[in-house]
Parts: structure tokens; sequence; C-alpha cells
């Protein structure tokens, strides 16, 4: 029932017009109405029931808390977020009084929040279940009454957004309403690792945008920013113990300093989402080298990071036990990733330590591997490494070791048969920068995919979305990662029945582009869904459901 | 003879000196390149002193005309600081005396906060003040050219990486500024694609960076009707979809987050053209169901309904 705009010299066959103005008259409806035998929220809860009544929601809602987490700051301060979030527009005051809704008595003047534990711990596997209810206090009562029950207060955060989601403002009566009560909602994270890596090497990325992109990953319920931190382009952060290493930024505005690094990991860990930061070697690091050229094998050959010195080790030792300072999250990326080692066997005093130990370039790169994860793990890290790691020299990686799979499908499935954990990444579908992957692409790909036994599954930790920024800088980086990265994050909450049957057309992108309106709404430049490349704009004016 | 013309050679020479070096001295130190203000002020000098900011910069306005009842002044100082603070965490130490500035002293001369159209934007700003080295000092004729100031001393901050605080380079400062045109727009188009309210917003704020003054609201087009209007409540039936629309008070909502900002709103109407998305809930406007556009310039019903829009309109913008 789309509105067909008369384009000139368009003979539009009466009959069809005659459908068209009837169908005004008897429905004066909009071109796009919501598909209501659909739940519109995002990512879909593990199980649910809803009714079919209009509740009105309070815009002066107050918190009531309890628990022994009920006290947290991270409960009252989300709650106040998520109020600005649903009462955005004025507050339904309008200067002409007779449109105003009915009085002002609401069904929902408060909501209650009860957490269990009052550990504010944020770890890799927290609980971050809840259960939601919106419903009459008892079956004879006509007051209703808004509750979340949570373990820890991640699983309150997550019950918050859930019901932000629920709240919509009517236009009618200009009040915020929640449609479908009463609500019973149970729900909690398929995977426990849903990760968004962010690229602040290829482009500084203010910590201004680095926050924004951390509140809208908690509107999908994502919950760790894998933080690639550094790689060859530019060395943006500081790190007090070689304080040159920061000459390798683009320009002297476009760093982190210490403080700018923790103050973006408490932003995150108030919206329960882990920083994991990556500091990549030996490849992807000639940055290091503009402060210290001596971590080039040559000034002509500057990648990668020259491995006969102990010098090399001696600076990664010390930025790990710098940054170990600023990064509580138990896991830490290293990288590995990309090795060429051409300037070793080319480079002379290299060529030379390669033959004094005996070692053939295969052998150094699996060395250094292995000696940066031991100061990983003397500064209390799980280490982190991309697949190549496990593809060359699986037997002699460390068993502590989680696999990061990049470099194609098929991949997890061998890494949990050799005892290793596993994050997906398959670059064919979960890297944001190829612009060429579709939504459902994107949707229907699946960690588990190859791996049937149910203690192999376990390993596998979760998955991830890359935002590489090669091609994304802060002008374009929210709308290449929105909505796609939305897709994925269903994929990673969601029970896997409930997203792999029928038809996704029918199921999944209604309600993806009213998730991606909803970002729009909260100021998040999610790009149309339904083009045939990524964060391309519109081609023509329309309606953001149906584009 | 000889004598003579040598020595005159010498005055010649010797004038020359002196014109050279005072153009030396008297001229702005920095060319038009270096001074990174944008837009660039009607006229700027600077020197090569560094300040810095105190962790506790203040709003003076002794002696001021203006008495901000409505915060205007206030809220765009407080604006300006966050922006100043917002890259980084500002925590060096303020051990410099003679190079701090403890706050920015405001002094307007009109108490008028009526916001129009040509308007007196100007502002002076001298950082330090020449009478208090340890404020900076801002004066203006309007609340609105003070706005400007503050966008403009905003742009000399910077964050040091070494001493983490916040600093103006090339001090002493004297700036005298207005614009050279009255209208300086930027149309956004809410018909063609509906835009939320925070995304409106962060135009108008992005607006005030580069001084930009009226935001040209093209509301209405042919491909939808999203704005409220009480006289004719199915005009916004012609909304891409229910939520995709502005009630009046989202409206008022916009022109009074602008007019705080010195941003006047003005709205447009497009008539008789480019208004097919009116006859989605007002068929009659239609010259006929198969011919809908322009509008009915036969139909007086027409003329009852702009008059109605203009006037609920009216109510939320001038």
């Amino acid at each position: 029932m789309s509105p067909n705009f008369p384009k000139p010299h368009l003979k539009i066959p009466k009959i069809l017009l005659l459908f068209f103005c009837i169908s005004q008259i008897v429905a004066p409806g909009f071109a796009f109405e919501l598909d209501e035998s659909l739940t519109f929220i995002w990512p879909l809860p593990a199980e649910f029931s809803s009714g079919n009544e209009t509740l009105s929601v309070d815009p002066s809602i107050t918190l009531t808390v309890s628990g022994n987490g009920g006290n947290s700051v991270v409960v009252s301060e989300a709650f106040d977020r998520y109020k600005r979030v649903i009462f955005k527009r004025a507050s339904g005051f309008s200067i002409f009084g007779k449109f105003r809704g009915r009085g002002s008595v609401y069904d929902i003047s408060e909501l209650t929040v009860i957490v269990h534990s009052e550990s504010e711990e944020l770890q890799l596997g927290v609980d971050e279940s809840y259960s939601l209810t919106v419903a009459k206090r008892d079956a004879q009562s006509i007051v209703w009454e808004a509750t979340i029950e949570a373990n820890t207060v991640y699983g309150a955060l997550r019950g918050l957004e859930t019901f932000s989601q629920l709240c919509v403002f009517d236009y009618g009566t200009k009040s915020v309403q929640i449609y479908k009560a009463p609500w019973y909602i149970q729900d909690k994270p398929r995977f426990a690792y849903r990760g968004l890596l962010l690229d602040t090497s290829r482009h500084y990325l203010p910590t201004e945008v680095i926050k924004q992109i951390i509140e809208s990953m908690s509107y999908a319920k994502l919950n760790v920013l894998h933080w690639h931190i550094i790689d060859e382009q530019s060395f943006p952060l500081e790190v007090p113990t070689y304080p040159n290493l920061w000459k390798g930024a683009y320009s002297k505005w476009e760093r982190y300093t210490v403080e700018d690094a923790q103050e973006v990991v408490s932003f995150a860990k108030m919206r329960g989402i882990n920083v994991m930061a990556e500091v990549d070697v030996p490849g992807h690091a000639e940055s290091w080298g503009a402060g210290y050229p001596d971590l080039w094998p040559s000034s002509s050959c500057r990648e990668p990071l020259d491995v006969s010195k102990n010098f090399t080790f001696d600076v990664i030792s010390g930025i790990l036990a710098d940054i170990r300072k600023i990064f509580p999250f138990e896991l830490f990326h290293l990288g590995g990733d990309e090795v060429n080692t051409d300037c070793w066997s080319s480079t002379p005093h290299v060529k030379k330590w390669l033959g004094d130990h005996s070692m053939t370039t295969k052998d150094a790169y699996q060395y250094f591997v292995l000696r940066a994860q031991e100061i990983a793990i003397s500064q209390n890290w799980t280490p982190v490494n991309w697949e190549e790691t496990f593809n060359n020299f699986a037997a002699n990686l460390n068993p502590r070791t989680v696999v990061h799979n990049w470099l194609g499908p098929g991949v997890c499935p061998k890494v949990v048969a050799n005892g290793f954990r596993c994050i997906f990444s398959n670059q064919g579908v979960w890297y944001l920068d190829h612009l060429d992957v579709h939504w459902d692409q994107v949707y229907t790909a699946e960690p588990l995919e190859g791996i049937n036994d149910v203690s192999k599954q376990e390993l596998v930790l979760g998955g991830q979305v890359c935002m590489w920024g090669e091609t994304a800088d802060t002008s374009a980086v929210q709308e290449t990662i929105w909505p796609r990265a939305a897709a994925a994050a269903e994929r990673l909450w969601s029970r896997r029945e409930a997203i792999s049957t029928g038809n996704i057309t029918l199921t999944a992108l209604p309600r993806l582009h009213y998730f991606r309106c909803l970002l729009n709404r909260r100021g998040v430049q999610a790009a149309p869904v339904t083009n045939k490349y990524a964060r391309r704009p519109p081609r023509g004016p329309g309606s953001c459901y149906g584009q | 003879m000889e004598m003579r013309k040598r020595k005159r050679k010498m005055e010649g020479a010797l004038w020359l000196l002196v014109v050279v070096v005072l153009a030396v001295v008297v001229a702005p130190a920095e060319s038009a390149g270096d001074v990174k203000i944008w837009p660039m002020p009607a006229s700027v000098s600077s020197g090569n002193k560094r300040l810095h900011l105190s962790k506790d910069f203040e709003l003076l306005t002794q002696g001021t005309g203006y008495n901000d009842a409505s915060g205007i002044l206030k809220d765009g100082f407080y604006r300006m600081l966050a922006v100043v603070n917002n890259g980084h965490v500002v925590d060096g130490n303020f051990s410099d005396k003679s190079s701090l500035l403890s706050g920015l002293h405001v002094v307007i001369s009109s108490p008028n906060d009526q916001l129009q159209y040509g308007i007196d934007e100007s502002y002076k700003l001298m950082v330090p003040s020449p009478e208090n080295p340890a404020y900076a000092h801002l004066q203006a004729n309007t609340v609105y050219g003070a706005l400007h100031g503050l966008q403009t001393f905003s742009q000399l901050c910077h964050f040091n990486h070494k001493s983490r605080v916040i600093e103006v380079y090339m001090s002493p400062w004297t700036i005298t500024d207005q614009p050279r045109f009255s209208y300086r727009g930027l149309l956004i188009d809410t018909s063609r694609h509906y835009l939320p309210l925070p995304v409106i917003k962060n135009v108008i704020d992005s607006m005030t960076y580069a001084k930009l003054n009226v935001l040209h609201w093209h509301i209405v087009d042919t491909q939808s009707f999203p704005l409220e209007i009480p006289s004719y409540p199915k005009l916004w039936n012609g909304a891409y979809s229910a939520s995709e629309r502005y009630t009046i008070a989202d409206a008022a909502e916009i022109v009074s987050y602008a007019q705080e900002r010195g941003i006047n709103v003005m709205a447009e109407l497009d008539v008789p053209g480019h208004a097919f998305s009116w006859g989605i809930g007002y068929p009659a406007l239609w010259p006929s169901s198969d011919c809908q556009q322009p509008l009915d310039v036969s139909n007086e019903f027409t003329f009852q309904v702009i008059d109605g829009i203009l006037s609920d309109s009216g109510s939320f913008g001038r």
C-alpha cells in the first residue's frame, strides 16, 4: 500500500487508482505499518510472551531498587541514561491543550530493579541474564508494575535496554506507551563474547567518537570492544615507560593519553562492556620504530619487529606492564597475523641471529609469538591470537590461547577439535569493511557451524564483527558499522533455533528495519538496511522503514 | 655633488630600513595562514606567549548590561567549556601562575535577547584582558555576538599532551569580529528523509561551530508531510510512517534549541508545487485524483489550509 508518487507521464490504471483511493479512505494509514505478529525487540530475547493491552508510561517514572546490588551506581546511572533515551521529546506539553493526551494518571510510574549480587566485577562470562515483567500486580489488580530482576548489575543493564525498546512514543496521545502488555521476558545471551573491533591506527578516532560507538554497542547488547590501538600506520597511545613510542602517531593531536584510555575503559564498564586491547606483534608494527628505530630490522626494512634483539622484548614488556594498569579485562590480544618474515631473512644481523639459533624464519615467528605470550601471561592475562598462529604451530601454542578466526569459514571446528577456545570473525561475512556483504549474509553466519559435539561447542566463546579503519574514519565509521553489526549482535545473543528457521525476509528484515530506525532516532547514523553496498546513502527519498 | 648624491642614497636606504622595521614590528605576528580560527575574524592580532586555562575556569559578568535571565550566556559558556575539554582528560598541574587564565569576563551592552534578522553579532575578544591579565575579556553589543566570541575563544584552546592542560597559544590576542552578511544559512530537507530530533540538534550545534545563523527548515515536500498541523490534523497522514513525524512541541523545541544558540529558524512551506503529500490527508487539495500537483488554485479550501498551516506554525516560530 505504498503511495506511488506520480512520475511524469506515468499512466496509472484506473482500477489501481480506485483501489488506492479506497485504501486511503478505508485505512488512512501510512505506507509502513508494523507487522503485529513480530516482536520488535532487538536482539530477540530468549523467551518472551506478550498480550494486547496498551499502557502509558509516566515521564517522571521513578526507580526503586532492591537486592544486594540494587544500590549500584551502574544501575542508577543507566536508569537516568535510559530515561533520557525513552523520554527524549518535549514532555508532551502542547500549546494546544486540547490535543493533550488523557489526564496525568499513568499505568507505569515506577520501575523496580532487583539485583541479587553486589559484585560489579566485569569479566568474560559474567551473568547477563535478566527477567523483565510488565504485568498487573495480580489477577484482580488494576495496578500495573514493571520489574527487572537480574543476578548482576550487568544483567540489569541488559534488562533496561530491553525495557527501553518496549517504550514507544505515541503521536496520538503524545505520550510514551508500552504496547502488547503484559510482557513476560526471560533473557540471556547465547554467547559470552559478542564483540566489535575498532581500529584506531589506520585512522585516529577521537575519544568522543569511541564513546558514541560504545553507547551504540549497548543498544544491541554487544559486550566486548576489541580495541586494535596500534598498527603499521600509526602509534597513537601513550606508553609512559617508552615515551617516544607515540611519536609514531599521525600528528601530535591524534593521540590517546593514558587517562584517555582509562576513560574509555570506565565509560565502557558502566555499560557492561569489556575492552580487550590489542598490541599486534611481530607484524603490523612499523609505527613502533618512529620513536625507536632499533626496533626495525633496518631503516629500509621495517617489519616485522626485530626478533634478534632483547630490546624488542623489553619494549613489549614495558608496553604490556603499562597498559595492564589500564585494561582489567582478562583477555589480551597479541595479534600475530600476516607476518612477512622477508626483512628477517634479508637483514644481515637478523639472518646471522637466525643461523646462530638454528631457526628458520618460521621458527622465529613461533618463537616471537610464544615469547610475547609469556609476557602477557606474566601480567596475568589470557592471550588471544589471530588464527595464523594456530595454523602454523598449533602444537606449540600455549594451551590457554584463545584463537581468533578471521581468514575464512571452517576454522573454529579445527580450533576446538584441538582443545583451544575460538572467537569467530570469518572475514567473508563479519568484516564490516567489506562493503559488499549484505545484512542477510551477516545474519545467517553461524559461529557453531560444523561443530556438533556440545563439549566442543562450549569452546567457542562467541564472535566479533570487525571495523577495520583503512577506509573508515570518524566521518564514516558509524554508518559502516550499523546496521550490519546489529545482524551479528542478534546471531550472538539470541537462541539459535529462533533465528535460523523460516524466511528471514519476513521474520528478521522488518525487525532489523525497525531497529535501524530506532538507532537513527537515538542519533546513531545507521545506514539504509537494503542497500547493495554498505554505508551508501539512500538512492532517493523514502521512509526509514523501507530503505 | 658626489657627496650629496651619496647622502641622498643613504637617506633613502635609511628610510627604507625604517619602513621595513616598522612593517615587521607593527604588522600582525602571523599571516592569515597561521591563524587557525574558522571563519577568519574581521581583524586579528596575536603574539607568541602561551597561556593555560585554570581547572575552574569561570565566567565573570561584572559591569554587563545583560541579565541573562534566560541563561543563554551561561549555557553557552558551559557548552564552550565542555567542547574545549571533551577531547582529553585534563589533569595536569597548574604551577605557572604567570600564564594562568582564571576565567572569561563577558560584558554585553544590550539587555535585549530577542533574536532577529540583522541583529548585531559583533564582538571583541582580548586574551588576556589588558586590565586584568588573569582573565580574558569578551565584549559584545548583544548576547548573540557574545556567543560568537565564545565560539572563537574555544578555537584558541588546545590540549597540550605534555602538560595535560588546556592552553591558548600565540597570546596576546585581540580579535574584533563581525559578519559580512547577516544571513548565513543552511537548508535541511526533512521531507525526502525524516531526520530525528537529536540529529537536527546535532546539525544546529555544528552550525554554531562555523557561525552559521539561519536554519532553513524545508519541512514538507512532495514525498512526505511530517509536521503536525492541529487545525488540519489529517495533513500529517502524509508522513512516511506513524513515527516519522514532528509534533508541534517537537518543532517548538527545535526553534528554542536554535534560538539559544543564536540561530534563526526559517520554516519553508513550499506552495503550490512540491505539495503532493498534502493530499494524502485531504485529497480535495489535489486538482484531481490522477493529477495531483500543484495544489488546486481554484479551490478556496486550498487557501484555508494554507492559512491554517501558517497560523499554527506561528505558534512555534516567527
